[in-house]
Order: C-alpha cells, then sequence, then structure tokens
C-alpha cells in the first residue's frame, strides 16, 4: 500500500483539552532563501515553520505497557489486530494557500512504546512526512492545514494467555515547513 | 570507535532503504558548531536540514549476546570544491522493532553524527564510497534471540560555508544613457539595459543567470546571460522594446537560488 493511506488516526496539537499532544511547540522563522532539493520544487521560500512534540495517543486499560496517563480512547489506541493506521497530527500552521507550501522534512520515532514479549512482538514507526493538505476521514473533509503524517504499526502476540499487543504510547515528532509568507 | 558487530549501509535513492528522505537547504547569515568545543573557525551561511527513516533490518545474531555495530546513510549530497562543511548536529532514534521470541529484547540507538565521508575519520571501512558526499552514522545495538531492529529515524542538520556568490540585484536603464535602477522608463521601440550584481566575484568557471519578461512578445529579454571567473557585476543588453509593449513589464532574473526583479515603464503611442 502507497504511503499514508491507512485508516486514520487523527490527532490535533490545539486539542481544547491538551491530551492529543504533550508540549506542542512552533516556530516561525525568516530565512534569506530557502528550497527543497529532494524531491525538488524549484520555487523557492522565504520562511521556515518548526514544529515539535510528542503525539499521545489512546489506551483501554487492558494492556500492562499502556501509558494510564493518556487519554482512554479505543479509537486512539494504537495496540490494534496487526492493523496498520496513518496517524494524522493537525499542526495548525499559518493561513496560506497550496502555492505558498513549498516544502517538508519531518522526523518521527518512538516516544513511548510497551511491548509484549510473550512471543511475537513489534511496533513501527514506518514513515513520516507533512503536508498541505485536507485530510478525509469517514467521508468527512477535515480542515485544510499542515497536517504530519505517519504510518504506524503494533503486532498482536499470537500466543501467550491474553494475546496481548505492543503499544505505541507516544511517537516523538519534529518537522520543517517551507513556505512562502507575503 | 564504533563496534562493527554489524554494518548496514543504506542510500537515501534506494527507497527500499530510505522512506521518505527530504533535503531542505536553507540560508542563513551565521552559522557556527559550537559544541564540541572549541567553536568552529569558519562560519556558514547554508543550513542542510535532511531527514528520512532508514530501513536496515538488522538481526540480533542469535546467541544472546548484545550486538553493537553501524548503520551508516548515505545523504548523497556531494561537497564540491567551493561548498565546505562545517559543522553539524543530529537525531536518531528507533522506529521500528519486532521479534518473535519472549525471552528479553535490547534495541539501541545509542549515538549518531553527521560527517563528511564514509570513515568517520578512519573509523570505519569506506567500502568504496564517496569521500565528498555526507553521511549519517549510527551507531546502533539489538539483543535477543530472535528480534530484529527494523528501522532508524534520522534528522542531520548540516551548516556548510558555500564561496560561490549568489545573484544580489538586477538594474535597468535605457540604451546608451542614464543610469542603472531598479525601474526605467523606455519609450516604445527603444532598446533596453540591465545590469546584474552578484555578492561576490565568481568563482566557477561561469555563473549562469535566467532571464524572463511579463510581456516576451512587447519587451522580450534574454534567455539568460553570464558572468565568468572573477566578476561580480556585468551590463548587458537587454532588448527592444514593441510598439504594443505592456506599459509595465517586469524583468525576472534568477540565480542559483536568489531571484530579483526589475521594472520597465513603456512609453509611447497608445495601444
Amino acid at each position: 500500500m502507497a504511503d499514508f493511506q491507512h485508516p486514520p488516526l487523527v490527532r490535533d496539537t490545539g486539542d481544547a483539552r491538551h491530551i492529543n499532544v504533550a508540549r506542542p511547540a512552533a516556530l516561525t522563522i525568516t530565512v534569506r532563501d530557502a528550497q527543497q532539493l529532494v524531491p525538488t520544487v524549484t520555487m523557492g521560500a522565504n520562511t521556515v515553520l518548526l514544529f515539535a512534540g510528542v503525539i499521545r495517543f489512546g489506551q483501554d486499560g487492558d494492556s500492562p505497557g499502556e501509558d494510564l496517563s493518556n487519554e482512554a480512547n479505543e479509537y486512539a489506541e494504537t495496540a490494534g489486530d496487526d492493523t496498520p493506521r496513518t496517524v494524522f497530527l493537525r499542526l495548525h500552521g499559518p493561513a496560506m494557500d497550496d502555492a505558498q507550501f513549498l516544502g517538508s522534512a519531518a522526523f518521527g520515532a518512538f516516544g513511548n512504546v510497551g511491548l509484549t514479549t510473550n512471543d511475537s512482538f513489534g511496533a513501527a514507526v514506518d514513515n513520516t512526512a507533512v503536508q498541505f493538505m485536507q485530510p478525509v476521514e469517514d467521508g468527512n473533509e477535515l480542515d485544510r492545514d499542515l497536517w504530519f503524517l505517519s504510518d504506524i504499526n503494533t503486532e498482536r502476540a499470537t500466543a501467550g494467555a491474553s494475546e496481548e499487543s505492543s503499544i505505541i504510547n507516544r511517537l516523538a515528532y519534529h518537522s520543517h515547513v517551507l513556505t512562502l509568507s507575503k | 570507535m564504533h563496534s562493527t558487530d554489524f554494518f548496514s549501509d543504506l542510500d537515501t535513492t534506494n527507497a527500499a532503504q530510505v522512506a521518505e528522505p527530504r533535503v531542505l537547504d536553507v540560508g542563513i547569515e551565521n552559522g557556527v558548531q559550537t559544541v564540541p568545543t572549541p567553536a568552529t573557525n569558519e562560519t556558514a551561511n547554508r543550513l542542510m536540514i535532511f531527514t528520512g527513516t532508514g530501513i536496515c533490518e538488522i538481526p540480533a545474531d542469535g546467541d544472546g549476546d548484545l550486538s553493537r555495530g553501524v548503520v551508516r546513510v548515505r545523504l548523497n549530497f556531494p561537497l564540491t570544491g567551493t561548498l565546505h562543511f562545517v559543522g553539524s548536529a543530529s537525531v536518531a532514534a528507533l522506529a521500528s522493532v519486532h521479534g518473535s521470541d519472549d525471552a528479553d529484547a535490547v534495541f539501541a540507538a545509542d549515538a549518531v553524527r553527521t560527517v563528511q565521508g564514509p570513515t568517520d575519520g578512519g573509523t570505519l571501512d569506506g567500502n568504496g564510497l564517496p569521500e565528498n558526499d555526507l553521511y549519517v552514522i549510527i551507531d546502533a545495538a539489538t539483543q535477543g534471540p530472535d528480534t530484529i531492529l527494523s528501522r532508524i529515524a534520522y534528522q542531520a542538520n548540516v551548516l556548510l560555508k558555500d564561496l560561490e556568490p549568489d545573484l544580489d540585484s538586477i538594474l535597468v536603464k535605457p540604451d546608451g544613457f542614464g543610469v542603472f535602477g531598479p525601474e526605467a522608463t523606455i519609450n516604445a521601440g527603444d532598446k533596453w539595459d540591465f545590469e546584474v550584481t552578484l555578492t561576490g566575484p565568481v568563482i566557477d568557471p561561469t555563473f549562469l543567470i535566467l532571464l524572463t519578461s511579463s510581456d516576451p512578445a512587447g519587451a522580450p529579454a534574454p534567455a539568460a546571460t553570464q558572468l565568468l571567473t572573477g566578476q561580480s557585476s556585468g551590463s548587458f543588453l537587454g532588448g527592444t522594446t514593441a510598439s504594443n509593449a505592456q506599459p509595465t513589464v517586469v524583468i525576472t532574473a534568477i540565480g542559483r537560488r536568489v531571484t530579483r526583479t526589475a521594472t520597465l515603464h513603456i512609453t509611447g503611442p497608445p495601444r
């Protein structure tokens, strides 16, 4: 499957309960010039946006590896039946149009992971990117904005008493976005 | 010193080895590496940002002992004679791990640095890789009877000194008289001149400047011009305006990374 096509798991840096993301932060830096070289974007930018924080997922209290300080929310729980998910984190960038988004580079990795080791186990943050887009979830169009994307997965044990699943409790991210501010 | 119980060479141009590789190039005023001390003497004017997720798929050796080794990511950004490595600050962290046994397991991305050349100061086998490229060197580890360290995410921030100049300005004036400025008034049917200035003298054999006109029919501009080694500016004939030119024409000059514009105001018989 192509990147970022799994069932969405939507998070928001601006969620009112402040439980989607730990310590979200964003910087806006005016630069002399900037350009995305890989993949090539010919248009140059004049602003670099930095976004950083740690995405918090859900838990349902049924596994010893869960972070119980995360919200009780099975939709947002990463422990599933080996079902990959695509994380969509809304970054709340500045108002802009498509032509002003000129590139990005993203980093994402485990922030907190619980691994069941009663037989097969595993967890994955397979890739990361930032796109200026309008995601669709269950036919509903979400807001057009900057979104951090990542394909994640956890493995469910195939043996043992409870067949527990590994779980990603938190995912650390750091993204650079190039824009042309007017 | 690196341990090399395993060695994984990855290349950002291979989609099976690095997921979603990105490179950003940012112009900055002044950059130095301050840690480790002493601070670098040379100051950088470019900040390069490299990100991606390395697909290393390193299995443990199976004997139950901790295996320590290296994941080396070639960034495919060769440094030329006018592009100097100043310093770097990088991060790498676990992105995907797997095991299929109930024994204890260890996965680690212990340390990372980004360097010019594949050997990290002669501490690693170069394996025939080019010396002038940039590499992310990650010290990793895994332990367990049936574990796999599958992926490691990285971000490398690299300071470079680019000695080649870039375009500073384009100015225009009527052909044969007047003073170069950001705007000029040209009688329809007359010729116009332009002057391009760089931020410093050309080091490479030539510096190419692409030109475009917002009214190619009414006020055509040459497709490109060039300055030669040692030159930092030059003036050239722009072209001849037509009687039906637009009243305002923007001439755009494109250097290596910088774009500058000048404006022609065309006067003459009403269209």
